[in-house]
C-alpha cells in the first residue's frame, strides 16, 4: 500500500483549517448544551394565541398557536377554546421548552362575535 | 463496452440494492405521512442537495466504467430512475400507495424515498455483484475532500432513514442536556474509534497519520458535517418550525449519532474505486 500521504508534518493547510473549523463547531455545540443545562427547570408554562378565524365549511376554523414559555417539555397538551356555549378543545403532541406549535379549533357559530377564550388545560411529562 | 445483458444484470443488483437501502423508511409510518405533510420548497430543497451528492457517490464508487462528467450525471439519474421506481412497487406492494390518493401525496411518498434508494443502487453494484475489472485502487490515494464528501453520504444516508420519526424528537425531549451532553462527546469517539481503529478492509486511516491527526482532521470535521446534515434532514422534515435553537441542537445532537455510524463506515461501505 502506497503511503504518500504520510509524514506529519506534511498535512495540507486545507485540513488544518477544516479540522479547525470543526473543533469550533463542536466547542460551539457544547456550549450552548451546557448553557442549556445550567439554566433553569421551570415547568411547562402555556400561553395559547387566536392567530386567525376563517369561516369553512360546516362553521368556522380559528388558527391557534400554543407557546410554552418554561424550560421542560410538555406533551400531550390540552388547549380548551371557549366561545359563547361552544367549548373546544386543541392537542399538541408535543411543546418544546421556549418553542411554539401551531393548531385550531373549529366552532359552529361565528366565535369573532363574542369573547374568545383559550385556556392550557394540562400537559404530560414525555 | 459491456453489453445490453450485462447493464440489464446490473440493473436488477441496482434495484435489489434501492429496496435494501431504502426499505427501513418504506416502513415508516412518518415517511408516508412526509408525502403529503412535508412542505413542498423543502423538498425539493433536499432533492437539489442530495442530487450532486449521487453524481460525486457515482464518480466514487463507479455504477459502471464511466468517463467524465455527463456519465456520472447519467448513473445519479439512473440510480434515481431505478429508485424510484422500486419504491413504487414496494409501497403499492404494501398498500401505502393506492388509487384516489392525490397526485401530491404519491408524487411526494416516492420523492421522499429515492435518496436512500438511489444510493443502494449506487452502491449495489459494488456489494452484490462482482467487480467488473476495475482496477483494485489504493484507497489511500484518496483526497482529503473525497473522505469528507463519504463521511457526509453516510451520515445523510443513516440519519435519513431515522429523522423522519417520532422516537428521534421524543429522545430529545426525555434526555436532559447534560445527557445530550455526553451524546454528543460520545459520537465525537464514535467516529474517532471507527475512523481510527476499526480495521475495515485495511485500516487506511491508521497507516497514514497519527491518532490525533485523525482526530483534528477528520473526527472533528467529521462531526461537525453529521450536525451539519442533521440540521438540513430536521429543517427539511420540519422539525425545526417555531423551535427554540437550544431544543434544535438537541435534536441535531440525537439525530448525529446515527450519523455518526454512517460517517465512520462510508469508507469501507464504498470500498474500491477509481480515481
Amino acid at each position: 500500500m502506497s503511503k504518500r500521504r504520510v509524514t506529519k508534518g506534511d498535512t495540507p493547510l486545507l485540513e488544518w483549517i477544516v479540522g479547525a473549523l470543526g473543533a469550533v463547531i463542536f466547542a460551539a455545540i457544547l456550549a450552548v448544551l451546557i448553557s442549556n443545562g445550567l439554566g433553569g427547570d421551570a415547568p411547562p408554562s402555556v400561553v395559547a394565541r387566536v392567530e386567525r378565524i376563517v369561516p369553512v365549511e360546516g362553521g368556522y376554523a380559528v388558527e391557534i398557536s400554543a407557546r410554552n414559555a418554561g424550560d421542560t417539555t410538555a406533551a400531550d397538551v390540552e388547549i380548551k377554546a371557549e366561545s359563547g356555549s361552544e367549548t373546544r378543545t386543541a392537542r399538541f403532541d408535543y411543546l418544546p421548552p421556549h418553542s411554539e406549535r401551531r393548531g385550531g379549533v373549529f366552532f359552529e357559530h361565528d366565535p369573532r362575535g363574542g369573547e374568545l377564550q383559550l385556556r392550557a388545560e394540562g400537559w404530560q411529562a414525555p | 463496452m459491456i453489453g445490453n445483458l450485462e447493464y440489464a444484470r446490473g440493473l436488477g443488483r441496482a434495484f435489489i440494492g434501492a429496496v435494501l437501502f431504502a426499505l427501513p423508511l418504506f416502513m415508516t409510518m412518518e415517511m408516508w405521512q412526509l408525502g403529503f405533510t412535508m412542505e413542498r420548497e423543502r423538498l425539493i430543497a433536499l432533492l437539489a442537495v442530495t442530487f450532486p451528492m449521487l453524481v460525486g457517490l457515482s464518480y466514487v464508487a463507479g455504477f459502471e466504467r464511466a468517463f467524465g462528467l455527463v456519465d456520472h450525471v447519467l448513473d445519479a439519474f439512473a440510480a434515481i430512475a431505478i429508485a424510484a421506481f422500486a419504491g413504487t412497487v414496494v409501497l403499492i406492494l404494501f398498500g401505502v400507495l393506492a388509487p384516489g390518493q392525490p397526485v401530491q401525496e404519491i408524487v411526494g411518498k416516492i420523492a421522499v424515498v429515492t435518496f436512500p434508494g438511489a444510493i443502494g443502487a449506487l452502491l449495489a453494484d459494488k456489494q452484490i455483484g462482482k467487480s467488473r475489472g476495475h482496477e483494485d485502487d489504493d484507497r489511500g490515494d484518496r483526497s482529503y475532500l473525497v473522505r469528507l464528501f463519504l463521511m457526509c453520504v453516510g451520515a445523510l444516508f443513516v440519519a435519513l432513514n431515522v429523522a423522519p420519526t417520532e422516537e428521534m424528537v421524543l429522545i430529545a425531549f426525555q434526555i436532559s442536556p447534560w445527557q445530550a451532553l455526553v451524546l454528543a462527546i460520545a459520537s465525537l469517539l464514535l467516529l474517532q474509534v471507527l475512523l481510527y481503529w476499526v480495521d475495515f478492509r485495511g485500516g487506511v486511516f491508521r497507516g497514514e497519520q497519527s491518532f490525533s491527526g485523525v482526530l483534528f482532521r477528520y473526527a472533528f470535521a467529521g462531526y461537525a458535517l453529521c450536525i451539519g446534515a442533521s440540521l438540513l434532514l430536521l429543517w427539511a422534515f420540519g422539525r425545526t418550525e417555531g423551535v427554540s435553537v437550544a431544543e434544535v441542537l438537541e435534536f441535531a445532537v440525537v439525530l448525529a449519532f446515527p450519523a455518526v455510524l454512517g460517517a465512520g463506515l462510508a469508507h469501507s461501505v464504498v470500498a474500491e474505486q477509481r480515481e
